[in-house]
C-alpha cells in the first residue's frame, strides 16, 4: 500500500498531540520535571551529542528555552581548501565533545546543553558542490538589501541550554576552534514555555504545532536519506525584526485573521481544538475561506509547494533599541529541511501571500549543512572527506 | 488508508450553513443515507420512486446492476450514494424531481460506482457538492480531496472511477461545487446547468487520460464557472457557456492533488462572458472579472471560442508556486469588451514561457505575444490591468434560482451500459458558437 500524504506528513491517524514519542526520555520533556528527573534527562539529552543526528533538529522534542545563535565567516577572500576544512570541522568536534570536561566553561557541568554545528553553502560547495546545502539562498522580500556577511555565512554554532549563562562562554570557545574565522552576527534566542514543540511566538500566538512528529515524517522532510551526507539536514534560520506594536495595535479578530488560529489557544479559525489541522478548503456561505486567503497559516501550509514537512524550531528574542531605549521583538525563525527548495518555495509564497509577513523585516539569514551526527569513532564532517 | 477521524472529506467542516452553525462532518448524514460500502447489490431491473420505493436510497438498494432507478416529481431530502455498477438515477421531470439537501448535508448525489449516470432532475443546497462522481469514498462519505488539504488521494489506492454521465442535471445553490468528477475517467457531463455554486459550478479534477468530455452545459453565478485541476490529456471542452460568473473558467496545476501538472485539455466552441457577476458567491482569493485563467496549465488548446465582456481580462496566464504556465495556444478565439484579451501575471520567478496567442488579441503586456517563442514571456506590470470593484459575495443558498431548464422526456427505458471510452468530437469540426449559444437558458435569472 502506498502510503497518502497525511500518513507520511503526519504520521498514521494525523496524530499531532504534544509530546508524540520520538525517542526514549522525550515525554520527560514535557511539562517541569523534578530535580532528579532534570539531572536524568541532563544525562538523556547529552547523549544525542553523539547520536546520528546532531541534537537541536529534532531532539530534546521541546527545545532548549536558550539558544545562541553564531553565525560566522572566514577572514580571507579564498575558501579554504578541502583539506583544511576537514580539519577545522575535525577539530571543532573534538572541542564540543570535550565540553563535558570543561569545568572552567561549564562549572555545574554539561546538564541539558547541546550543540549543534553547520556549515554555510560556500564550505559545503568546496567539500562537494552536489552536496545539499551547497546552493546559496536565493533572495526574499526584504533580504536583498542586507550586507553580504547578513545574507550567507560559512560556520554556524548553535549552542542550546535552559541555563543561558553557559551560552556565550561556550559559543566564544568554540568559535575560537575555527581559525580564519570571525563573527558575522550573534542573536541569543528565547522560547517561552509550551508543550512539546508548541510555544508562543513573539506576536503571542501559538507556533510549532504542525512539525513532523514521527520518524516517518523526518525521514521524508528532514533527513537526507543517501549519500555522504546522510543523517545531516539543510538548516535555514533568518532573523526578523517584528512590528509587534502595529500587530497588537490591530483588533484581536484581524490579528486571528492575520494567523488563521485563535490567539486564546491556538484552534484553526476553520474549526477543531487546538492541535487540529487548518481545513483549508472550509468556506463560508458567501465564499470566503474560513482559514482567510492571506492568512499565514494558508500561506505557510506544505501542502499548496508539493514539499514535505519542515521541521520548525524558531525562538523569539528581545533586545533594547538603542534609539528609543525600549524593548524591541525579534524572530530567529529557524528550520530543517532535506532539501533547501522545501523552505524556499514556502518563503516565496508567504513573500506573496502572507499578511503576516508585512510585520517582518529580515534582518540575517543564513543557510547551512547541519552535518551528520558525530562522536569519538566518528569526528564531525568525516563522512565528507 | 489511515483517515483522521476527525475530519471528512474537502471542506467538510467547512460551509457555514444559513444559521451560521458549523456543520459537523458525522452529521450531515442526519437524512436516510446509502451504506455504500456493506449491502450486496439489489436484482430489480428498474425501480420506480415513490411507487416501488419510498426513497431514492431505498431504491439504490434493490437495483440491479446496470438497472435504473426511475424517481418521480417531489423533493426528496436525503443524501444518494450510488454504489452498483452501471446504475441509471433518472428523474421523469428535470424540474421537479429535486434533491435537496437542505443547506445541511454534505451531498446531493454521490456516484461511486463505474458506469454511473445521473439524469433529468435538480440537486440543490448541499454544503459541499450537487453530484460528485468519484472512486474516493469509504463508507459512503467522499474522500474528493483531503479534508483538509493534508492529504491527497492516492490514485494507486483508489483507481479512477470509470465510466460516468452527467446528462440534464441542474446542480444549483450547492456549497463547494454543482457536478463535480473526482478520480474518474471516461466521462460525460452534458447539457447541464450549474449555478449559485460557493466554489464552482463543475469541477473536473485529477485524472490523466481522463477522456472527459464536458458539452453543452450552462454555468453561471458560480464563483468560478468550470474548474479543473490536475486534470490533463483528453479532456475536451466544447459548446458551453461559462457566462455570469466571477471566473469564467479555469485550467489549474495544484499540488493538493496527485498529476501536477495539468495539461492539454481543449477548450473548443464555447462563449465564456461577462464574468463579473455580483449576483454569486465570492471567489475566495477575490477573482473577478476574468474569462479562463490558466495557472501553472500547460499545453492547453483554446480555439474558436467567444471570449467577451470580462472587465479585467479574457484569458490570464499566471504560476501556480514553481510551476510556470507553459506551452498554452490560443487560436481563432473572437475577443470582445475584455479589460485586455490575454494578460500574463506570472511572477518572476517562474516566468510564463511558449505561450501562444491571436494577433488581433489586446495583450498585456504589449509584448507578450511577440515572445511567444523566447526563454521566458515578461509579466503585466502590477496595476496595469483593470481594477475591477468586486461585490460582496452572496451566499449560496441565496443567489437566484436560474428557472425551469429543459427536460429529457419521461423515459422508463432501461439504457445500455455506458462504453469503455467516450466518443470525443472531431475538434476541427467545430465552429466558432454564435454569441447567444445557450443564453436563453439565463433567462429565469432576468
Amino acid at each position: 500500500m502506498t502510503l497518502s500524504r497525511r500518513q507520511v506528513v503526519l504520521g498514521g491517524a494525523g496524530t499531532l498531540a504534544a509530546g508524540a514519542a520520538v525517542g526514549v526520555g522525550i515525554d520527560r520533556w514535557v511539562g517541569d520535571p523534578g530535580p532528579q528527573q532534570s539531572e536524568r534527562a541532563a544525562a538523556d539529552v547529552a547523549s544525542y551529542q553523539s547520536g546520528p543526528h546532531q541534537p537541536g533538529v529534532h531532539l530534546p522534542a521541546t527545545p532548549a528555552p536558550y539558544q545562541l545563535v553564531t553565525v560566522l565567516h572566514q577572514v580571507a577572500d579564498d575558501v579554504p581548501r578541502k583539506d583544511a576544512l576537514l580539519s577545522l570541522l575535525d577539530r571543532l568536534g573534538a572541542a564540543v565533545l570535550d565540553l563535558q570536561a570543561r569545568s572552567d566553561l561549564l562549572p555545574d557541568g554539561l546538564r541539558d546543553l547541546t550543540v549543534q554545528i553547520g556549515i554555510g553553502p560556500r564550505w559545503v560547495a568546496a567539500l562537494d558542490p552536489a552536496l545539499p546545502g551547497a546552493d546559496p539562498m536565493p533572495a526574499y522580500r526584504g533580504s536583498s538589501s542586507l550586507p553580504p556577511r547578513l545574507r550567507t555565512g560559512d560556520l554556524v554554532v548553535l549552542v542550546a541550554a535552559s541555563d543561558p549563562s553557559t551560552l556565550a562562554p561556550v559559543g566564544a570557545h568554540l568559535a575560537g576552534q575555527a581559525p580564519g574565522t570571525a563573527v558575522s552576527w550573534q542573536q541569543l534566542g528565547i522560547r517561552a514555555p509550551g508543550r512539546g514543540a508548541v510555544t508562543r511566538n513573539p506576536f503571542g500566538f501559538q507556533d510549532g504545532v504542525i512539525v513532523p512528529h514521527d520518524q516517518a515524517a523526518l525521514d521524508r522532510g528532514v533527513w537526507i536519506a543517501s549519500g555522504p551526507a546522510t543523517g545531516a539536514t539543510v538548516g535555514v534560520i533568518r532573523r526578523f525584526h517584528l512590528d509587534v506594536e502595529r500587530f497588537e495595535a490591530e483588533p484581536v479578530a484581524r490579528q486571528e485573521e492575520i494567523v488563521g488560529r485563535r490567539k486564546a489557544d491556538g484552534a484553526p479559525l476553520s474549526g477543531g481544538g487546538p492541535d487540529a489541522e487548518v481545513n483549508l478548503l472550509a468556506k463560508s456561505p458567501t465564499g470566503d475561506f474560513l482559514t482567510p486567503a492571506h492568512s499565514h497559516a494558508r500561506a505557510a501550509h506544505p501542502s499548496f509547494t508539493g514539499r514535505p514537512l519542515m521541521m520548525r524550531r524558531s525562538y523569539g528574542f528581545t533586545a533594547t533599541d538603542p534609539a528609543t531605549q525600549r524593548l524591541t521583538a525579534g524572530l530567529l525563525f529557524t528550520s530543517y529541511q532535506n532539501d533547501l527548495l522545501t523552505f524556499v518555495r514556502t518563503q516565496q509564497r508567504l513573500d506573496d501571500e502572507d499578511d503576516l509577513m508585512t510585520y517582518a523585516t529580515p534582518t540575517a539569514e543564513v543557510s547551512f549543512l547541519v552535518l551528520p551526527g558525530f562522536g569519538r569513532e566518528r569526528p564531525l564532517g568525516s563522512t565528507l572527506r | 488508508m489511515v483517515r483522521n477521524p476527525g475530519t471528512c472529506l474537502r471542506g467538510a467542516l467547512a460551509v457555514l450553513t444559513v444559521a451560521s452553525v458549523l456543520a459537523a462532518c458525522g452529521g450531515t448524514s442526519d437524512g436516510p443515507s446509502g451504506d455504500a460500502s456493506a449491502s450486496a447489490p439489489g436484482t430489480e431491473q428498474v425501480v420506480s420512486v415513490p411507487e416501488d420505493a419510498a426513497t431514492i436510497t431505498q431504491a439504490m438498494g434493490r437495483v440491479a446492476p446496470g438497472g435504473l432507478v426511475l424517481v418521480g416529481p417531489g423533493t426528496y431530502r436525503e443524501k444518494v450514494t450510488i454504489t452498483t455498477k452501471d446504475v441509471t438515477l433518472r428523474g421523469t421531470d428535470r424540474n421537479t424531481v429535486v434533491i435537496d439537501a437542505e443547506g445541511r448535508r454534505s451531498y446531493g448525489v454521490l456516484g461511486a460506482a463505474d458506469g454511473v449516470r445521473v439524469e433529468n432532475l435538480t440537486v440543490t443546497q448541499a454544503l459541499l457538492y450537487g453530484v460528485l462522481v468519484t472512486s474516493s469514498q469509504q463508507d459512503g462519505e467522499p474522500l474528493a480531496q483531503g479534508a483538509d488539504g493534508y492529504e491527497e488521494i492516492d490514485p494507486d489506492e483508489f483507481p479512477p472511477l470509470q465510466r460516468f454521465r452527467v446528462d440534464h442535471v441542474t446542480a444549483i445553490n450547492n456549497g463547494l461545487y454543482g457536478i463535480y468528477a473526482f478520480n474518474a475517467q471516461h466521462g460525460v457531463i452534458a447539457d447541464s446547468f450549474t449555478s449559485g455554486s460557493a466554489d464552482s459550478g463543475i469541477y473536473v479534477g485529477q485524472c490523466r487520460a481522463c477522456d472527459i468530455l464536458v458539452e453543452g452545459n450552462v454555468a453561471a453565478r458560480n464563483a468560478i464557472g468550470f474548474e479543473n485541476a490536475n486534470a490533463s490529456d483528453s479532456v475536451v471542452l466544447t459548446g458551453n457557456r461559462f457566462s455570469e460568473n466571477r471566473v469564467g473558467m479555469t485550467l489549474t496545476s495544484d499540488y493538493q492533488e496527485a498529476f501536477v501538472p495539468q495539461r492539454a485539455n481543449t477548450v473548443v466552441g464555447n462563449v465564456i462572458s461577462y464574468n463579473d457577476q455580483p449576483d454569486s458567491p465570492r471567489q475566495a482569493q477575490g477573482g473577478i472579472g476574468i474569462g479562463i485563467g490558466i495557472a501553472g496549465g500547460r499545453e492547453n488548446v483554446i480555439t474558436r471560442n467567444r471570449i467577451s465582456g470580462n472587465p479585467q481580462t479574457g484569458v490570464s496566464f499566471s504560476n501556480a508556486e514553481d510551476l510556470p504556465a507553459r506551452g498554452n495556444t490560443l487560436t481563432g478565439n473572437v475577443y470582445a469588451d475584455n479589460g485586455v484579451d490575454v494578460a500574463n501575471v506570472s511572477a518572476e520567478r517562474t516566468p510564463a514561457v511558449g505561450n501562444c496567442f491571436e494577433a488581433a488579441a489586446v495583450a498585456a503586456p504589449g509584448n507578450l505575444r511577440a515572445t511567444c517563442s523566447a526563454a521566458v514571456q515578461p509579466a503585466a506590470v502590477e496595476g496595469s490591468l483593470a481594477t475591477v470593484v468586486e461585490p460582496p459575495g452572496v451566499a449560496f443558498l441565496d443567489v437566484t434560482h436560474p428557472g425551469p431548464q429543459p427536460s429529457l422526456p419521461a423515459d422508463a427505458t432501461v439504457p445500455e451500459p455506458l462504453p469503455g471510452t467516450v466518443d470525443l468530437p472531431a475538434i476541427s469540426s467545430i465552429r466558432l458558437p454564435a454569441p447567444t449559444l445557450l443564453g436563453e437558458l439565463l433567462q429565469g435569472f432576468r
